[in-house]
């Protein structure tokens, strides 16, 4: 499971005391019980929400695909079976939410077959033949990098987010994606190999900005 | 005889039965045929297309009796629904949300006849559509699909044809019959039986309480296959190419190797408690790539060489 | 190793902990070396987002308002204290994953719970102690024609006379053995063919699980039986569950 912080289930306002664990929650809420409803919601909304809003990139959606997920989930709370982890289910329905959103909006290199070009003679890695040294170490940052997630195709997205920034193992993410595990990791591979193209990108617009400053200075100087 | 002929003796109970029978034939043919007219007459067909994209999702629940079928074709972007029911005793409702479309059959009269509850459904969908189907009692027949798949009845079966993906298949009595699929296969029930011919599965976990399983097909090299009745038989058909290991076991029951010149026990060196009190065998079959554990409560295991 | 395959090691592997093998092409290959610095550190600051971020309050006020509106959110249930029973903690256990679809299954459960955990003593109800507060059967006979109602009626098909269950099975065959008569009740006078193949069923698995228990009672280390008996207890609380479910919708 993820091991991202755990905040303490809130009370809620109505009357119903703070229950024992999940499964009570579920098996209440399966029941109907407002309170029960509302423990699960504060269990898991932080987690859905930083989902969608790096998938889709404003609190907006964001907060409009968090309802759907989490309205999806309770009508349907009565069929949960437990087959799979409650986390797991949810994360699914929300997952399917949100590229179904996604896919309504017709963003552009929506496609997840997108791959990465081998390097045609060695058939190894991209090589930057000639480019300024853009190594990333040191270089990316919180923002740069949440611009660039922003920038991958869904199905990378969700891939990577869900593994590198959420936690989750491969096999849960096979479980919330309906892939196989080598999928999952194939989709990682190839999303973190984008995403270290878009921030060289990144990195190379910001050189050229800053050349472009110092040089419109020093003619303003001159 | 002439006389009866005549009328002046009383019919014998033959005479009677020879002019009355053809009348009451024929009155019984003519008051099916009213009644088949008049099903006809109410029989209801709805038909709905869909436009999708992507991998869509299609959700069907709550259809009392009666088929559903679903088979693919090329077009990657619209699903064609066909539902008839004859009477007006049920109705379709049909709704779609994004790529997803949820069919959902619903009593109208609670007092209508079994007969008039049969609701069936005829679907064309793109072959990657991910499919949820549950019915109590009817076939459920699928035909090259490759999405993954839930399908649950209670005394219906499952017939599957050359379906790929992750397939779980649940039913309280139905049968399971699933002829060259691939992919991945879950099956539970407590009385049905489970078939599958020439499959091209990697993984394969069934289990059925009272119902017999049969295998004739070949194992994917790395592959997991786990099948396990409580008290049926679990037959096994190979070929002579395949690679697997295998561990049959029953606490009761009786394995049944008929394949012993082809088929060696193993001496694996792992002796647990279990194998004292249960009837077992570990063999090996060419290179031993896939994983073969059949196992029986008090019914037969049998193993069999096809070729 | 060559260039070409620290991708294929990359994606099957992950970055950490690389083989032998890749490290020391690493230690020769800059190229290589630069690409995998590139993406652990991309994955180090990835690692570091914050994984859950509050949303609004407001999206829980207007959810819930869905919620109610569609009836989703009804009145709350009794209050379940903090101190479960042994027998309702294991079938409690025994229920997280396999819980039971309906929510009137879930009310009638919650009820019973909080029925016993509520009574006077603080032990927990033995067997004979719920046997004493459970009216005897032949009292709540229900007529003919009408479905039995509530959780002691009598059915037609109550769990043959067996051996008891093994002692790790003892609560969650008590659990299931106690909701079979609510189950076959909602269906006892029903001729409808998948009633009639639902009670057959239910006879089905209740002969194996006897089977099963009396076989483990003589051979208590079989422990492939022991698989069997577990799987055939779940079976039954899902075949309760579908009754139960097919009941209320035709009730």
């Amino acid at each position: 499971m993820p091991t991202g912080v755990e905040s303490p289930a809130k009370v809620g306002t109505t009357q119903s005391p703070r229950l024992a664990t999940e499964a009570d929650a579920i098996r209440l809420a399966q029941g109907g019980d407002a309170g029960a409803f509302e423990q699960l919601y504060q269990l898991h909304s932080r987690r859905v929400y930083a989902l969608c809003l790096r998938m889709v990139g404003n609190p907006s959606d964001a907060e409009d695909l968090l309802q759907e997920a989490f309205l999806q989930l309770f009508r349907k709370i009565g069929t949960f079976r437990g087959e799979s982890a409650f986390s797991t289910w949810l994360h699914r329905m929300t997952v399917n939410v949100v590229l179904m959103r996604l896919r309504k909006k017709s963003l552009p290199a929506a496609s997840l077959e997108e791959t990465t070009e081998p390097d045609e003679e060695t058939g190894g890695p991209r090589k930057d033949i000639g480019a300024p040294d853009l190594r990333l170490s040191g270089a990316v940052d919180r923002v740069n990098l949440e611009r660039s997630i922003e920038k991958l195709p869904p199905g990378y997205r969700t891939v990577f987010v869900l593994h590198d920034v959420q936690g989750f193992e491969h096999n849960e993410i096979a479980g919330i994606m309906g892939c196989s595990v080598g999928n999952s990791k194939s989709q990682l591979h190839k999303a973190r190999t984008r995403l270290r193209e878009l921030l060289q990108e990144d990195l190379r617009d910001q050189a050229r900005a800053e050349r472009h400053a110092a040089k419109t200075q020093a003619g303003l100087g001159d | 005889m002439c006389l009866r002929r005549m009328g002046m003796v009383p019919a014998r109970p033959g005479d009677v039965k020879r002019v009355a029978l053809p009348l009451l034939m024929a009155g019984i043919f003519a008051a099916t045929f009213c009644a088949a007219g008049a099903v006809a007459a109410a029989t209801q067909r709805v038909e709905k297309q869909f436009n999708v994209s992507g991998r869509p999702v299609v959700v069907i629940h709550n259809v009392a009796n009666g088929r559903i079928e679903v088979k693919s074709w090329k077009n990657a972007h619209q699903i064609d629904i066909v539902g008839t029911q004859p009477s007006n005793k049920i109705g379709f409702e049909i709704e779609q949300v994004g790529d997803r479309v949820d069919v959902n059959a619903n009593i109208l009269d609670t007092a209508a006849q079994a007969l008039e509850l049969e609701a069936n459904l005829q679907l064309t969908v793109p072959e990657e559509t991910e499919l949820q189907l549950k019915t109590e009692t009817g076939l459920i027949y699928v035909e090259q699909v490759a999405g993954d798949m839930k399908l649950e009845s209670y005394g219906g079966d499952v017939h599957l044809k050359e379906v790929s993906g992750y397939v779980i298949v649940k039913t309280t009595g139905g049968s399971l019959i699933c002829t060259q699929c691939a992919g991945k296969l879950d099956f539970s029930s407590i009385s049905g039986n489970a078939q599958l011919l020439q499959p091209q599965l990697s993984n394969v976990n069934i289990m059925t309480t009272t119902g017999n399983i049969l295998f004739d097909g070949a194992f994917i090299r790395t592959g997991l296959y786990s099948m396990r009745s409580g008290k049926g038989l679990v037959e096994v058909r190979f070929s002579s190419n395949d690679s697997f290991d295998l561990q049959a076991q029953t606490s009761t029951g009786t394995v049944d190797n008929q394949a012993a010149d082809f088929l060696k026990p193993d001496n694996h060196g792992v002796k647990h408690l279990a194998s004292r009190l249960t009837h077992g065998f570990i063999g090996t079959v060419g290179a031993g790539l896939a994983k073969v554990e059949l196992s029986s409560y008090s019914g037969t295991i049998r193993i069999m060489r096809r070729d | 190793m060559e260039c070409k395959d620290i991708e294929v090691v990359l994606e099957q592997e992950g970055l950490e902990p690389l083989p032998e093998e890749a490290r020391a092409h690493l230690a020769e290959c800059v190229d290589c070396r630069s690409y995998v610095a590139d993406l652990t550190a991309l994955v180090d600051v990835a690692n570091k987002l914050p994984a859950e971020i509050a949303p609004p309050e407001r999206v829980w006020v207007s959810l819930r308002a869905q919620l109610e509106a569609e009836g989703i959110i009804r009145q709350a249930a009794e209050e379940v204290t903090a101190q479960p029973t042994s027998w309702w903690s294991s079938l409690q256990a025994f229920f997280s994953n396999r819980v039971l679809a309906t929510s009137s299954v879930g009310i009638v459960l919650v009820a019973a719970a909080v029925f016993l955990v509520r009574s006077e003593s603080v032990a927990p109800p033995s067997r004979a102690e719920i046997a004493r507060r459970t009216p005897p059967i032949t009292q709540v006979v229900p007529p003919a024609n009408q479905p039995a109602k509530g959780p002691n009626a009598a059915g037609p098909l109550t769990a043959p006379s067996r051996v008891s269950a093994p002692a790790e099975f003892a609560s969650t065959a008590q659990a299931l053995d106690d909701q079979e008569p609510l189950a076959t009740g909602l269906i006892a006078s029903s001729n409808s063919t998948i009633d009639a193949s639902l009670r057959d069923n239910l006879k089905k698995v209740n002969e194996f699980i006897a089977d099963c228990e009396r076989h483990l009672k003589d051979q208590p280390q079989d422990e492939l039986t022991r698989e069997y008996l577990s799987a055939a207890y779940q079976q039954k609380a899902e075949l309760l569950s579908a009754i139960i479910e097919r009941g209320r919708s035709i009730n």
